[in-house]
């Protein structure tokens, strides 16, 4: 647990200097007292201010990871891949995070082939070698919605549903967003406490981007 | 709950606009125990659809670290499937595109809890 005088006294600095490298340090700080949600906001502001500095982009992956908004640490990780040169280890960390991104939306190839680059990127064996190994302990949602998608494309075509537009499974805990893309599935995964209708936005909004080529 | 009961619930539901019936499956087997479908929908093919249906969205809501699957909602061009599990049971109904989902959901909800009151 960080020392809460070390937040207050950079909470002062960044008072003082809005645009203080101490942002980052900051959000570190809050992140490690589990205080993701001003963690991310601080680290949000600091990329803002600081949009070419790579790790602030690192940091705001990370958080959005913590959170489990799989589209933002998307956009986050490819700012770190555009920003951090040849040799920057973040470049290995950025792969394997989208790695992780590409799993969890249920894009198992888009996975492999993220830790394909993050190997390429420097990352030490090991570190792929544990990556996949998380993936495996963490299941196959991508078959799982694979199924899903056959039984709903099933039920529409025997009820006289025509074309499919989504499907929502509401759980305890979670929901699962799906929706049929030009490139397959979008897949969309919210804490149950996101509001329905954000996670169908973040849904639609996935649709397009695997539409326009966007998401590896 | 009889099957009266049964039918009492599903009829409740057909009362929202755009829903062109509801049944009670056994999610087991996909065998209707209670129906309202419209003719001309024929009950044992939505029973069996449902129940697949339904199973293979539980197996996402576990791999997505869930422990069962709620309400599960299919939108469609020409109409919609909302279901819930209820035990053994699956509460289906199926809805034209008049149907307002939002409110459907609700109605589904309700039935469930009368179910398994």
């Amino acid at each position: 647990m960080p020392p809460p005088d070390a937040i207050r006294r950079l909470s002062d600095v960044l008072a003082r200097d809005p645009g203080s490298p101490a942002a980052l340090e900051l959000a570190e700080l809050l992140a490690g007292r589990g205080d993701v949600d001003a963690a991310r906001r601080v680290a949000t502001q600091a990329a803002a201010r600081h949009p070419l500095r790579a790790e602030a982009h690192d940091l705001v992956a990370r958080l959005a990871m913590r959170q489990e908004d799989w589209r933002a640490a998307h956009e986050a990780w490819c700012r770190v891949l555009s920003l951090a040169g040849a040799g920057d280890a973040r470049r290995a960390g950025a792969w394997l995070g989208r790695a992780y991104v590409a799993f969890r939306e249920g894009r198992p190839d888009a996975a492999e082939e993220a830790l394909t680059q993050a190997e390429a990127a420097g990352a030490s064996p090991d570190a792929v070698a544990a990556a996949r190994a998380r993936l495996r302990a963490e299941g196959t949602p991508g078959a799982a919605a694979t199924a899903l998608v056959a039984a709903v494309e099933q039920a529409a075509h025997h009820l006289g549903l025509g074309a499919w537009r989504q499907v929502v499974v509401e759980a305890d805990g979670r929901h699962v967003a799906i929706a049929p893309s030009e490139r397959g599935v979008a897949v969309v995964a919210a804490p149950a406490e996101e509001p329905l209708g954000l996670t169908l936005r973040r849904l639609d909004a996935a649709v397009r981007a695997v539409a326009a080529g966007g998401h590896a | 709950m009889t099957g009266a009961d049964y039918t009492g619930t599903l009829r409740a539901l057909t009362r929202q606009r755009g829903v062109s019936g509801a049944l009670l499956v056994d999610g087991r087997d996909g065998i209707p125990i209670a129906s309202t479908l419209d003719v001309g929908i024929d009950a044992d093919t939505v029973a069996a659809v449902a129940a697949v249906l339904y199973d293979r969205a539980r197996q996402v809501a576990r791999d997505a670290g869930a422990t069962d699957a709620g309400v599960v909602h299919v939108e469609a061009a020409r109409g919609a499937l909302c279901a819930v599990g209820a035990g053994d049971f699956v509460l289906v109904a199926v809805a034209d595109p008049r149907a307002n989902l939002a409110l459907l959901r609700l109605a589904l909800l309700r039935a469930h809890r009368r179910l398994l009151a």
